[in-house]
């Protein structure tokens, strides 16, 4: 049994006499009204597992659970479970002692787990926030819950593999293979509804990777050794059934969430939003793509083609065909063989919001080590590595932000690349005092590869020889540096996509401090 | 203490029940501060008309809450949001100097009325559409729309949630419409919370939706006496009603008939010293409907009055002048009382602001707190007699429509005679002056632009399209379907006219 609370207080005052005391009193004008307020969670849960092994060869285990959590109303409990085996082929005979192969593990799991978080504290209740008005209590309504949310189910598969050749390599291999139903998420509707989203257990997911481990063993001798491991990650994502529109009874075809757009058989991470197209050289106004469908193959716009019109979004011709979000992706759906085409707008709002085909996710991503030791001295680093993904770099956009001029704003350097003249060749448009708005607005302008390399750590140790220790009767004297963080290349300077789970930047994200620490240990 | 004597018991019956049960995982729902349940409330709601009260006075305190637009936006706060919006769409209300931005591009510049991406469009939307589903939670409550409560206290609450779920319907109207045109399909309607994303429905059908709800409010609430004046009584229902109908247009005898019938309420012109007094106090006689702010509401710069009052915390003190339009302050007569609450001192960054119209009584520039004391005005008797006057004058009676504008502007200048001399359109016109004249800056204007399909021309203070005529059915004029909508509505996927 678990239980978690948390008790807020705040009060906000001005107006100090002194400087120097922090207290309440010492600040003589409320600016606004002291609140308190306790949430909180428990959870109940049971558990049993057993374990068994043959003879060093087979081992067996297998877990049951059952969790109860206050976070839901109508059902509190979930069961879930686990079998696994694994063999350690080395230990038969026909492996053992084998010079080349000296260690061979498999091992395979099932098993299906639960997930409660990120559903806030009361996602089940629809709750109301009290206040005074003219000396009567109100009670206005606050979230809306949904009494019937429950356990985010997870099935999982796991197959890996743990071998040694010789003494010089060791490789670990595990693949896996996750179907997650149930899936616990806000579903967006029509604002129009007097809510933005409500919180539902629908759709399904499938999670798949391959990690790997490997580690050289250099140089193994008495003075000198080196380590090389490299490691990493190569993970699928991919949503297998949209959830059910309430309002249609039938499953999404899309739902834009924030920059990414959810779609069967697309991930979570896709990036979905206007396209953009640079500036024009003309005008240095911003422009993005404006896609259609070419009707009559002329090659350009016409009037009345369906395309991303503000004002009527991808309306297909026939009359009797819907395109329920409006969006390219239905429309494509539900006209098929459509000549979809592309031109160029300066009216964000007929930009079409697209799949920009770049994702999130990484192809690979890890670490590697290198580490040995030379005589007396010891040194090791890590290096964290990320290719292939792209992240939404919010904070670049901002300072790139024509906010009236320069009052109270700060630009990143690439500001003095904007256009100024008719014939201007660049990507940066016009400083209008705001008359054009869109040129930050979130498009695929601002999606930058998250493709880094980071020197995240160097130690470097020093054991003073025991032949100069015994002269001055110590027993043992380390000098040793440590370096954090120490170098980090990234497609933008200032830009640390390993600093947030999506890679996106955004304020209040800071960049990995750099830190040097030298000691020295000795021991008496 | 009556009220939260019943509360203190509801909340400790739950706790109660928990602990005999030992329930472990019913316990942070029941002891979280945030935990009263609709279904707890619904129940109690219907023996208990406390309850129904708290709930609908909940849906009045969102009117002047802040992020209730979905933004944490500082010009998100409540219905007084859109007064500032209407007022500028109207260009009555100047922007004449900015500093921080708020409202400069969206709004002044008419860059969102034109781009459905803007927020300012789904924050309009999604407010009204809240207020909406609010009181529509109350009619559920309450057994359902097409349910006569029994009780007094409960038909009260009934036809308090009717007529402001009308008054939300109204607004989006007006915001999503360039003008009554029965047919056009320009709004989903949701008539109980559990009504799911519909497609638009026409203009005629939404409008008969206000029509039958604040029927039915009228008759409800025959004999409530407010506790304060931020529900909506009787006399207010018949002013919404009024302006409901003056914007349907088929109608105008009606339509006077209930703005006349609103001013029955006991109310009071307010004098030439009062409408320089500060415009701060929710007790003013000619005041219908408003709101009584206070510490205990705790309001701060993110409000009507951090928005517009160089005398409070606020951001024109601090250099966002908000001021008359330079023509409309032209028009005022240079004996009329009113040309006085605007401020004159052209090489300033004050001129034609409001400085005696709009103040904190404290009258110290910052303000003395942070905290508004001054009050929201949501309707005035005022703008019944004009409403009357304006009726009449479109039913061709200009005898009443003259007598109707006369009892209101004879309190303004010295000399309203001149009023006798009018006739046909002059007449119009010259009510439609005063409309803007005496209500200005109180979110009255853009409607009464549309009611008379005026065209505006931005006068020299503007920071855009100084001396462009717009007319009220520009498209620049009204806001767009949110992109949200199109998005997550699977049945709206078109913009209006």
């Amino acid at each position: 049994m678990k239980a978690m609370k948390q008790i807020f207080s705040s009060a906000s005052k001005g107006l100090q006499i002194s400087p120097f005391l922090l207290d309440l009193d010492n600040f003589q004008s409320s600016l606004g009204l002291p609140s308190g307020q306790t949430r909180g969670f428990t959870i109940e849960s049971y558990f049993s597992q057993v374990n068994y092994n043959y003879d060093q060869k087979y081992y067996f285990s297998a877990s049951v659970r059952t969790d109860g959590s206050s976070r839901f109303v109508n059902n509190k409990w979930g069961t879930f479970g686990s079998i696994g085996a694994s063999w350690i082929a080395s230990n038969e005979d026909f492996l053992r002692n084998n010079k080349v192969l000296s260690y061979l593990k498999f091992k395979s799991s099932y098993g299906v787990t639960g997930d409660q978080a990120g559903v806030g504290f009361f996602p089940g209740y629809n709750t109301f926030n009290g206040g005074n008005l003219a000396g009567g209590i109100t009670l206005a309504p606050g979230a809306i819950g949904n009494p019937d949310i429950t356990w985010e189910t997870t099935k999982q598969f796991q197959f890996g593999a743990e071998m040694s050749f010789g003494r010089y390599l060791d490789v670990n291999l595990d693949y896996y293979r996750k179907f997650t139903d149930n899936l616990i998420f806000d579903r967006f509707v029509g604002p129009s509804q007097g809510i933005s989203s409500i919180t539902v257990n629908d759709g399904e997911l499938i999670n798949s990777g391959l990690e790997f481990d490997i580690t050289g063993h250099l140089i193994n001798k008495k003075d000198f050794t080196l380590d090389l491991s490299f490691n990493g990650e190569i993970v699928n994502n991919e949503i297998a059934t949209m959830p059910l529109d309430p309002a249609t009874g039938l499953p999404q075809v899309l739902t834009p969430n924030g920059r990414y757009g959810r779609s069967a058989g697309r991930s979570i991470f896709d990036f979905y939003m206007r396209e953009w197209a640079g500036v024009d050289p003309s005008d240095g106004a911003p422009m993005w793509f404006q896609y259609f469908d070419d009707v009559n193959s002329n090659g350009v716009l016409d009037a009345g083609e369906p395309s991303s019109y503000s004002d009527a979004s991808w309306v297909p011709a026939d009359a009797a065909i819907t395109n329920n979000t409006g969006s390219i992706v239905e429309y494509q759906t539900r006209v098929p063989g459509a000549n979809i085409q592309k031109t160029v707008t300066k009216a964000y709002a007929d930009a079409s919001t697209v799949f920009a085909n770049k994702s999130a996710i990484a192809d690979v991503r890890g670490a590697f080590r290198l580490s040995g030791q030379l005589g007396d001295f010891n040194f090791g680093t890590q290096f964290t590595y990320s290719i292939g993904g792209h992240a939404y770099d919010a904070q670049y956009a901002e300072l790139m932000q024509d906010r009236f001029g320069a009052v109270g704003n700060n630009y990143h350097k690439d500001i003095a690349n904007r256009w100024r003249n008719p014939g201007d060749i660049t990507d940066v448009p016009l400083l209008s005092d705001n008359a054009i708005v869109n040129g930050t607005s979130t498009s695929t302008r601002f999606i930058t590869s998250t493709d880094f390399l980071a020197l995240n750590n160097v130690n470097i140790g020093y054991n003073v020889p025991k032949e100069y220790l015994d002269r001055i009767s110590l027993k043992t004297v380390n000098i040793w540096l440590a370096a954090d963080n120490l170098f980090n290349a990234t497609a933008r300077q200032g830009f640390f996509p390993n600093t947030s789970e999506t890679g996106n930047s955004g304020r209040a994200l800071f960049a990995p401090i750099t830190t040097m620490t030298v000691g020295v240990r000795v021991k008496f | 203490m009556n009220k939260i004597f019943k509360y203190g018991l509801l909340s400790a019956l739950a706790v109660t029940m928990v602990s005999c049960g030992d329930d472990f995982l019913e316990k942070p729902a029941n002891q979280g501060s945030a935990s009263l349940t609709s279904a707890q409330l619904e129940d109690a709601s219907v023996v208990d008309p406390e309850v129904g009260d708290a709930l609908m006075g909940g849906v009045y305190s969102l009117t002047f809450t802040t992020q209730t637009g979905g933004t944490t936006g500082h010009d998100d706060f409540g219905h007084k949001s859109y007064d500032i919006f209407s007022d500028m769409l109207s260009s009555d209300l100047a922007l004449s100097q900015s500093v921080y931005g708020w409202y400069r591009a969206s709004i002044t510049e008419l860059q969102a009325t034109t781009d459905f991406t803007f927020a300012d469009n789904r924050q309009v939307w999604r407010y009204y559409y809240r207020i909406v589903r609010g009181c529509n939670e109350v009619i559920d409550g309450l057994g359902g729309m097409d349910v006569v409560p029994e009780s007094d206290a409960n038909k009260y609450v009934m036809g308090q949630a009717k007529a402001l779920r009308a008054h939300s319907y109204y607004y989006l109207t007006q915001f999503y419409q360039k003008s009554y045109d029965a047919s056009e399909e320009i709004l989903p309607i949701y008539t109980s919370a559990l009504d799911l994303n519909g497609p638009k429905v026409a203009a005629s059908v939404i409008y008969d939706l206000m029509e039958a709800d604040l029927t039915d409010a009228i008759s409800l609430l025959d004999g409530f006496t407010r506790a304060n004046k931020t529900q909506i009584n009787k006399t207010v229902a018949q002013g919404i009603y009024a302006y409901v109908l003056g914007a349907r247009g088929t109608d105008y005898a009606k339509a006077y008939t209930m703005a006349k019938a609103a001013m029955t309420g006991g109310y009071n012109l307010m004098s030439s010293a009062e409408v320089t007094g500060g415009f701060n106090n929710v007790n003013t006689s000619g005041w219908m409907w408003g709101v009584d702010l206070n510490e205990e509401i705790g309001l701060g710069l993110v409000s009507w009055w951090g928005q517009m009052d160089f005398y409070s915390y606020s951001y024109p003190a601090f250099g966002d002048s908000k001021s008359i339009d330079a023509g409309l302050f032209d028009a005022i007569p240079a004996n009329d009382f009113r040309k006085a609450q605007f401020n004159v001192s052209p090489t300033t960054a004050t001129h034609l602001m409001p400085l005696n119209k709009f103040f904190d009584s404290d009258r110290t520039r910052y303000g003395t707190s942070q905290i508004v004391k001054a009050d929201y005005v949501y309707m005035r008797v005022a703008e019944m007699h004009l409403l009357a006057a304006e009726f009449a004058a479109f039913s061709n009676n200009d005898g009443q429509a003259r007598t109707e504008l006369k009892a209101l502007v004879s309190q303004r200048v010295p000399d309203a005679s001149y009023i006798d001399g009018l006739s046909g359109q002059q007449l119009k016109n010259e009510i439609y002056l005063q409309t803007r004249i005496e209500l200005w800056g109180e979110g009255k204007s853009y409607l009464a632009m549309k009611r008379n399909k005026a065209t505006t021309v931005r006068g020299s203070n503007h920071l855009s399209f100084v001396g462009e005529p717009i007319p009220y059915n520009d498209e620049r004029m009204t806001f767009e379907i949110p992109e949200g909508e199109i998005q997550f509505n699977p049945f709206i996927s078109t913009q209006n006219n």
